[in-house]
């Protein structure tokens, strides 16, 4: 932490100097004075201004780190306490791997950073500004926490009080920054030594991406940015472990369970991680002939496999893999004698204070691991205990499987119909007119919410769908989805969203940071003027004390005046068409927005919809 | 998943298989109320529901209609299920009049007269 006293141009130091040539003109005690005067001396040495004496400036190591780590960008809202990671990134690293991606609030880096991290499998770099900068993210740590998306932040800070240059260095500034969001992350550290900040780093990744996977946070002095790289300090070397798998006596009884079983259904939340988590869901399914009932918080399994569905309250075997809240299900499977299975990683890192973890739920067979990586053994488990007969049956189970499945599309094609041409635009026929416009182009929808896609769309790759907000903040799904269009953009993908008019009012402002970096994406604004949700909850309030609901509109519409949703995008260079309310212009505007898109750009549809 | 089905399994009950009576009530005056008190915040505004029932154009006959109104329904998501309306917060009349304009909106076209449907 000490520094050379003719170290590179110090910030701080140029702070100090400004602030005794101010306090000049003011009157002052004798031993005031005094100290002014030291500190005016120091300020007044030489400062050598092209780089340290020996060795490379401590930030430059430290993008050596993140470039180690694979950090293909910083999200970041710039700020003072960072700075020196941030110049190090554009005149050390030219502003590549990570390259800088500017955001407007904090909430968004982190929200981006998590729907980056859902398509592409690994984090990105996300810099926040001390105190304030950490409460802005908070809310969208809390989602990755719920989600169990790997977030990787370096939290910058004035951690030496003599060194707090003024009133809002000293706000700005905490002795534990990472406390303002420790209940929300799986680690973090404040390192005192650049030897110990590389550590650290290298350790925050391996916690990051180890499932049960989650955000992380190292807190940076901004000092320290500053000072020298020791002689001899070198990137630590990464090798990631291998991710907990299920305990093998305990996955063979799981899999003569499920042999046995006359109806098994299979639940999961977030089984599949990976690509690879996807195909070993379809082989489980395959093999056992059970339906799967997916949760959709990751892509778990394809929209129209035929094994797609299932009835967990006829089910007299469950398995659960990285579920969610599973009480109800038990509850009920007792009752009629039903077994019930859970696979997770849930409870080998868990916080107190958030209800992330549910009710407790009466499992029949825990097993603490990872269930994509259990997977492969359980899989081979069931394949061992298929006997003639066993499979005779699963056969014919997945036969009427099938037929269900076949008569849920008829019905969701049925349903669809309905108000076809509404005006205001039935939501079922926005995802058509999407449907019809993207399904031969390699596509990838990045919102949540989406009943209607589910039902009718052809999801069959991971990166097509990445879930909605794990804690359900209102405000993750605009910077989520252009964080995953960022993702998707070196693959060549088409990314769409349908996007929640509440949720977009949050944080606007990523329009503009999907512009500024040319970041491709359809967002088709599914405007239905109002906080519908919560609409519906002031309807049941007002009807359980036998009073009016003419008061919908106040507190929850968003009209009057109606919301410019292309307005605000095109101001922010954005290419947008709309308002839409009549379906059969929804169309050709989808149409040209494909053609920005593709040409590189984002581009905004204001649809205005129906209210669910 | 489950939701769905459970969802789908109610609106098939309420918006019934059996064609209605002739719909007494005044059904411009019941599109008006039906948009007033939020009917359609749950089941859209041409009553195709959405998080709550099907309505139309099929509703139940008047006077299981108004029944099930006063009563309320099962829950069936996790917003729970339809809200119970009592007579002071809407009259028989009125709920007369959003029968009559349930009972007003056209059918759907079929499944395979749309091409977007069909893929």
């Amino acid at each position: 932490m000490k520094k050379s006293q003719n170290g590179p141009v110090n910030r701080r130091n140029f702070l100090k100097g400004a602030a005794a040539g101010a306090a000049a003109f003011v009157a002052k005690p004798a031993v005031a004075a005094a100290q002014e005067q030291r500190a005016a001396v120091a300020a007044a040495k030489p400062a050598e201004v092209n780089g340290p004496e020996s060795g490379k400036h401590a930030s430059d190591f430290m993008v050596d780190l993140f470039k180690s780590l694979g950090m293909e960008y910083m999200f970041s809202m710039c700020a003072s306490s960072f700075i020196g990671i941030h110049e190090s990134i554009i005149n050390y690293a030219g502003n590549k791997n990570p390259e800088c991606i500017t955001c407007t609030h904090e909430e968004i880096s982190v929200a981006m950073a998590n729907g980056y991290a859902k398509v592409e499998g690994k984090p990105v770099l996300v810099c926040v500004h001390g105190t304030v900068g950490t409460q802005h993210a908070a809310m969208a740590v809390y989602d990755a926490w719920c989600d169990r998306v790997p977030i990787y932040m370096v939290l910058g800070n004035t951690i030496d009080a003599t060194e707090r240059g003024g009133e809002v260095a000293w706000v700005h500034s905490a002795q534990d920054p990472a406390g303002i969001i420790r209940d929300m992350t799986k680690w973090d550290d404040n390192p005192v030594s650049l030897a110990h900040f590389a550590e650290s780093a290298v350790r925050a990744y391996k916690i990051a991406m180890t499932p049960p996977m989650g955000p992380v946070a190292i807190c940076v002095d901004d000092h320290m940015q500053d000072g020298v790289t020791p002689a001899g300090l070198k990137v630590p070397k990464l090798a990631m472990p291998s991710p907990p798998q299920g305990e093998s006596a305990a996955v063979a009884e799981a899999a003569k369970l499920l042999v046995a079983a006359q109806n098994p259904v299979i639940m999961t939340t977030r089984a599949a991680r990976t690509p690879e988590g996807l195909k070993l869901m379809v082989e489980l399914a395959e093999t056992l002939q059970a339906g799967v009932v997916d949760a959709k918080r990751r892509m778990n399994f394809p929209t129209r496999h035929p094994l797609n569905g299932g009835v967990p309250n006829q089910a007299d075997v469950i398995l659960a893999l990285e579920a969610g809240d599973l009480s109800n299900v038990t509850r009920a499977a007792h009752q009629r004698g039903a077994k019930i299975i859970n696979i997770s990683a849930g409870e080998l890192f868990q916080k107190s204070n958030y209800g992330d973890y549910f009710r407790y739920a009466e499992v029949d067979l825990p097993i603490s691991g990872d269930a994509q990586a259990t997977l492969p053994s359980l899989i081979e488990a069931i394949k061992r205990e298929m006997t003639g007969d066993r499979k005779a049956a699963a056969q014919a189970r997945g036969a009427k499987l099938a037929e269900a499945n076949r008569q849920n599309l008829e019905r969701a094609r049925t349903d669809a119909t309905y108000a076809w041409d509404a005006n205001p635009i039935s939501t079922a026929r926005l995802s058509m007119e999407l449907w019809d416009q993207i399904k031969n182009e390699d596509w990838s929808l990045v919102t949540g919410w989406v009943n209607w896609p589910i039902r009718l769309w052809d999801f069959n790759k991971h990166y097509q769908y990445i879930g909605r907000a794990g804690g359900e903040g209102v405000g993750y799904h605009a910077p989520a989805s252009i964080g995953a269009a960022l993702a998707n953009k070196k693959h060549g993908r088409l990314t769409v969203a349908i996007q929640p008019d509440g949720d977009f009012m949050v944080a606007p402002g990523v329009l503009w940071t999907a512009a500024h970096h040319q970041i491709p994406l359809l967002m088709i604004m599914q405007n239905n003027k109002a906080y519908h949700m919560e609409v519906m909850y002031f309807q049941r309030q007002a009807l359980a004390r036998n009073r009016s609901t003419e008061g919908l509109k106040i507190g929850f519409g968003l009209d009057k005046p109606d919301i410019d949703y292309a307005a605000m995008a095109k101001s922010m260079g954005v290419a947008a068409s709309g308002p839409i309310s009549d379906p059969k212009e929804l169309g050709p505007a989808i149409r040209r927005g494909i053609e920005v898109v593709k040409r590189g750009e984002p581009y905004l549809i204001d649809a205005v919809t129906q209210a669910r | 998943m489950k939701k769905i089905l459970t969802l789908l399994i109610f609106v098939q009950t309420l918006a019934g298989q059996t064609p209605a009576p002739p719909a007494a009530g005044n059904a411009e005056k019941g599109k008006a109320t039906y948009m007033k008190i939020g009917c359609y915040t749950c089941h859209g505004t041409m009553g195709q529901g959405g998080a709550g029932a099907r309505l139309a154009p099929n509703p139940l006959a008047a006077p299981a209609f108004i029944n099930y109104v006063r009563k309320g329904g099962p829950n069936h998501s996790f917003l729970g299920g339809m809200p119970a309306y009592s007579n002071s917060i809407i009259s028989d009349a009125d709920l007369a009049d959003i029968r009559a304009y349930l009972t007003s909106i056209p059918a759907p076209p079929p499944v395979k007269s749309i091409p977007l449907l069909n893929q």
